[in-house]
């Protein structure tokens, strides 16, 4: 019987293409196993959205706790640009 | 001269984010301007942040049902934009976002609004401006509903929007019904 194994050359090829099988049958049993932390990060990022932290902090002038706001004077163009895409 | 502090309700906001109510309420639309500019120092609870959250999520489905076909649920992207408008809302210039000193009861809002025959969101607003005068003194609220201009008057300084600006625009839609117009 011809055994692929007896010839040294035949032998390497055939462990090369059961290598390449074996990554290819894990990928499709699970496909995000080969995937680095970073990509899955990337991924997720896709199909959720990144919740902002509410915190109430004391206001140095009036001593009353108030939600810690950044003051961003670009802030009411964005909210009437964002609207405009959204609702008009 | 000191800054003059100004409490807002969710509908001065809303004038200024929905485009729909921008040329029907220009007065709103203008003191929110004049206050990201700085020439005003306003003030809001937390709640009315929830409450232009629904808005906005309601005037969506709103507009989907009548574009689309039957589809009640928003998108990850409508839900996202919406979250953001609050988040800059938030982050509006010279306008804070406090929490009461003093924690607002059931019994508190039922007295109040037994004795003003006011809506119950607005009894919320009222005691929420009180609790900041206790702290800010010269505060003034700010809110185009009538029963609330008129009864909160009781109880602290109410003003129409109009009142923050020179004239009215006479190409405001409401210009012609308006009582406070000027």
């Amino acid at each position: 019987m011809f055994r692929l194994e007896e010839f040294g050359f035949f032998s390497d090829m055939s462990q090369a293409l059961q290598q390449k099988i074996d990554i290819i049958e894990n990928l499709v049993e699970k496909p995000f196993a080969t995937l680095s932390s970073e990509v899955r990060q990337i991924l997720q990022s896709f199909s959720t959205v990144p919740v902002e932290k509410w915190e109430f902090i004391t206001d140095p002038e009036t001593g009353l706790k108030v939600l810690e706001s950044k003051g961003d004077t670009e802030a009411l163009k964005r909210i009437r640009k964002l609207a405009d895409a959204l609702l008009k | 001269m000191s800054i003059q502090n100004i409490f807002l309700d969710a509908e001065i906001l809303l004038d200024f984010i929905l485009p729909t109510r921008r040329n029907q309420y220009k007065c709103s639309c203008q003191l929110v301007e004049e206050i990201g500019k700085g020439n005003f120092k306003a003030w809001s609870a937390d709640y009315v942040l929830s409450e232009i959250l629904g808005k906005l999520k309601g005037e969506q489905e709103e507009k989907n049902r009548t574009q689309r076909i039957l589809r009640e649920t928003l998108t990850e992207y409508e839900k996202g934009a919406i979250q953001k408008i609050v988040w800059d809302v938030k982050n509006i210039p010279n306008f804070k976002i406090f929490e009461p000193t003093n924690p607002i009861t059931q019994q508190l809002i039922y007295e109040t609004v037994r004795k003003l025959c006011i809506q119950t969101k607005d009894a919320l607003v009222l005691l929420t401006a009180l609790d900041a005068k206790n702290k800010l003194k010269d505060i003034e609220l700010v809110t185009r509903d009538n029963k609330l201009l008129v009864r909160g008057k009781k109880e602290i300084a109410t003003a129409h929007p109009s009142k923050f600006i020179t004239n009215c625009p006479k190409d405001c839609q409401s210009y012609s019904s308006c009582r406070y117009r000027k």
